[in-house]
């Protein structure tokens, strides 16, 4: 059931119907159900395994707190971070172990091991462990009182809007929403979510979707035979492919809640405008990076520490944070990429840099923009050495082909007014500036988006990326 | 409960700002759908042959004696010589990309439940028109094939999904939805430079190679063409499938051939025949008004002779 479908909209509007005129209680109950129906609709085998998560991590959260000896605190929490990575780690990486074992063993020249099983992967997995797990830490850490009733902390683990692909909420964050009655329902609310939701289909439908036309066939074809402008643009094309998907879902889940009265975070403040690495990923994927930031990096110790100590842990949170997405070396090396980058910018940026002029900082731009696209490519490569090859077709000559032409003309034709209005945004105070222009701007932008997603939809549809992470 | 309900009621009473924003897109979506009723033949010719089905239907009703229809596609318009068929006059009902499943339907909507009772049907078809295949645009079959008549055992019968229901029932409501399809191609095709080499090259490369696509999961059916004669014989109609001759000779597949047996319906294969040779086709796959009339002349000539037996 995605976001994009009709089936889910149906669905939503069944679960808004009965919800609105329930008391707290019976709503947080009834959302808990229709969480779990939707979850179902994907695989309903898996279903048990959210269920093990939740009932887990609300006893060992219980246990945690009850208790005042250090030993027996940390070894519930450690018990819990078992249990949740194990589960991470048999889904989602056992493929690729027995994968990578079987060609260490044969390029020994032993025989390599064949399991007669493979692992499925259920949908969202890394998202809804790393939240489950991000409350029994900050029990432990005492940042969060732990839940109250075991339902509610379902609810809070299950939430449909951001169950399979975010935002990865924190404990303090979303659960006293579930816990404590939610404010009625209001015309904000409304206004906010209608933003929201229209935005993120637009992101998904009309942008992310008709980029992945462009995208995947270049990526599809044999890396050898594509021209440095080829390249160039499939790159770009997917980049916009993935900010609009990622970003398209995250949009329609905030808006969805908003309508049902929770308040999601923030994933995305327009990354491609970044003047750095670090300005990147405090705009791109927020929920992530702040999560590997709280519970990874300033434990491994951050930057408390020599330079050198401080750029092991950089590269270590990027690394698992690359590993985060799948498992393959594709994704390692995305990590890899974007944690030497940070460790570069931290060595050489001047500290208190004063405001840079327009020039500088459409520069800085440019030069993220095409540092994060570099790294997209090997994100987006079947493997390390297509990525290379095609990497290696940019130093090739500069072919103008028919595919040039049109791939330029569809970026500009589908990116361009996003693009405008990401700009737009950025020089603006506030989060959801549109809603503070007049209602003609407004109705006009909204009749675009609908008219938009109606008339240029794409040729073949595209699932959520993210899901499959 | 009633809380809630008192909230609604002075919305609605006051409506917020966020109320007429929504009032203007709508106003704004009404106007698109006025827009499109009134000129979507312009957006391409496959566009303006189904809107001349009911101008067709029209031709039908007013017709005498009962006329001859021709149901098919491109392959007819182009394969038939109507100026050779007077007595019946032929009347086509030819829209361009379409199947067995759309002429069924247009059959019912245009023919069957206006209560007309043509003198002979003939089924114009290439190698793979009566073959059952997926009902692939469900917003076009709302529009311009199904009527209110066959839409609830269209819902069950054919769309077995909320997607495919949903579209279904949208484009039976908006003809701009019906159309969502047509409008990217015509700007594209004429606007954005490379699009055509482009689209070509990018269905060559994402399309599966035959090696890795999935089996068929059932043998041909030809439930459609069942329901078409069907319909034709509830119309007291005669029946004829005519297969019209491509560049490389061809036989109609078992189940079509059961078929019209079992409706006792004649079958004319000239696509079996040796075809005509490169010049009898005007792009290398329909027929030169040449070579049509040639064919025309060959149904009649059969049709006489079985007439005679």
């Amino acid at each position: 059931m995605w976001f994009n479908s009709f089936a889910f909209w149906i669905f939503f509007i069944v679960v808004l119907c009965i919800h609105a005129p329930l008391p707290h209680r019976k709503r947080n109950l009834w959302l808990l159900v229709a969480s779990y129906f939707f979850y179902g609709c994907w695989d309903w085998r898996f279903l048990g395994l959210i269920a093990l998560t939740t009932a887990f991590e609300f006893f060992s959260a219980q246990q945690i707190s009850r208790s005042d000896t250090p030993r027996i605190r940390r070894a519930w929490v450690t018990a819990s971070l078992v249990l949740e990575l194990g589960i991470l780690c048999l889904f989602k990486y056992f493929n690729f172990f027995v994968r990578e074992m079987d060609r260490l063993l044969e390029s020994f020249g032993l025989n390599g091991w064949h399991p007669a099983f493979h692992i499925l992967l259920p949908a969202g997995i890394s998202f809804f462990t790393f939240q489950a797990l991000s409350y029994t830490i900050d029990v432990y850490r005492g940042k969060t009182k732990p839940a109250r009733s075991l339902f509610d902390f379902a609810l809070y683990v299950s939430f449909f809007p951001q169950l399979v692909a975010g935002p990865i909420e924190r404990s303090s964050h979303l659960l006293p929403q579930v816990e404590n009655p939610r404010p009625t329902v209001t015309h904000r609310h409304f206004q906010e979510g209608l933003y929201h939701v229209l935005t993120g289909l637009f992101k998904k439908i009309v942008v992310a979707d008709n980029m992945a036309w462009l995208a995947n066939h270049i990526f599809a074809r044999p890396p050898e035979s594509l021209s440095a402008p080829e390249v160039l643009l499939g790159t770009y094309a997917f980049a916009f492919q993935i900010y609009g998907d990622f970003s398209g879902y995250s949009s329609i889940a905030i808006g969805v809640a908003r309508w049902l009265g929770f308040d999601l975070m923030d994933n995305f403040r327009q990354p491609y405008l970044a003047i750095s690495p670090q300005d990147f990923w405090k705009r791109w994927h927020i929920s992530l990076s702040s999560w590997l930031r709280d519970y990874l990096y300033i434990p491994l110790g951050g930057n408390r520490g020599s330079k050198w100590f401080t750029a092991r842990n950089l590269l270590l949170t990027m690394f698992l944070g690359g590993l985060w997405h799948g498992a393959a070396w594709t994704y390692i090396i995305w990590g890899g990429i974007h944690g030497l980058w940070l460790v570069l910018d931290r060595f050489f940026r001047r500290p208190n840099t004063p405001s840079l002029p327009a020039w500088r900082n459409a520069l800085s731009i440019f030069i993220t923009f095409h540092l994060v696209c570099l790294a997209w490519l090997f994100f987006r490569a079947d493997s390390a050495s297509q990525a290379t090859i095609m990497l290696s077709q940019l130093l090739g000559p500069w072919t103008l082909t028919p595919f040039t032409s049109t791939a330029l003309t569809l970026i500009a034709f589908y990116a361009g007014p996003w693009i405008v209005f990401d700009l737009w945004i950025d020089r603006q105070t506030t989060i959801t500036p549109l809603l503070e222009v007049s209602r003609g701007v407004r109705s006009s932008i909204y009749l675009f988006i609908i008219l938009a997603m109606l008339f240029f939809p794409p040729p073949v549809p595209v699932e959520f990326i993210y899901f499959r992470f | 409960m009633s809380h809630f309900w008192n909230t609604l009621r002075s919305q609605i009473k006051t409506p917020p700002v966020e109320g007429r924003v929504v009032l203007a897109v709508a106003v704004g979506l009404l106007v698109t759908e006025a827009t499109f009723r009134l000129g979507d033949r312009l957006l391409s010719k496959d566009v303006a042959h189904l809107r001349s089905l009911t101008a067709v239907a029209g031709k039908i009703e007013s017709a005498h004696p009962s006329p001859r229809v021709v149901i098919g596609n491109s392959l007819a318009r182009c394969g038939i010589d109507s100026a050779q068929l007077t007595s019946p006059s032929a009347i086509f009902m030819t829209p361009d990309g379409t199947g067995v499943a759309e002429w069924a339907y247009a059959f019912r909507r245009y023919v069957m439940h206006r209560r007309q009772h043509p003198a002979e049907v003939w089924i114009i078809t290439g190698p793979a028109h009566l073959i059952d295949a997926p009902i692939a645009t469900p917003e076009r079959f709302g529009q311009f094939f199904v009527d209110r008549h066959d839409q609830a055992s269209f819902l069950a019968n054919e769309l077995n999904e909320i997607e495919s229901r949903s579209q279904f029932l949208l484009g039976a409501a908006s003809v701009a939805y019906a159309d969502r399809n047509r409008l990217q191609p015509l700007l594209f095709y004429n606007f954005v430079p490379g699009y055509e080499e482009t689209a070509r090259q990018i269905d060559q490369t994402l399309s599966l190679p035959d090696s890795i696509k999935p089996m068929p999961a059932a043998a041909a059916t030809c439930r459609h063409l069942n329901l078409l004669l069907d319909s034709i014989q509830q119309c007291g109609s005669r029946a004829v499938i005519i297969s019209v001759p491509l560049p490389k000779p061809y036989s109609l597949s078992g189940p079509v051939v059961a078929a019209a047996q079992s409706h006792r319906c004649q079958l004319i294969e000239l696509g079996k025949l040796p075809p005509p040779g490169a010049e009898g086709f005007s792009d290398g796959y329909h027929l030169t008004p040449a070579a049509a009339k040639v064919v025309t002349h060959q149904i009649l000539d059969t049709l006489k002779r079985s007439t005679a037996r």
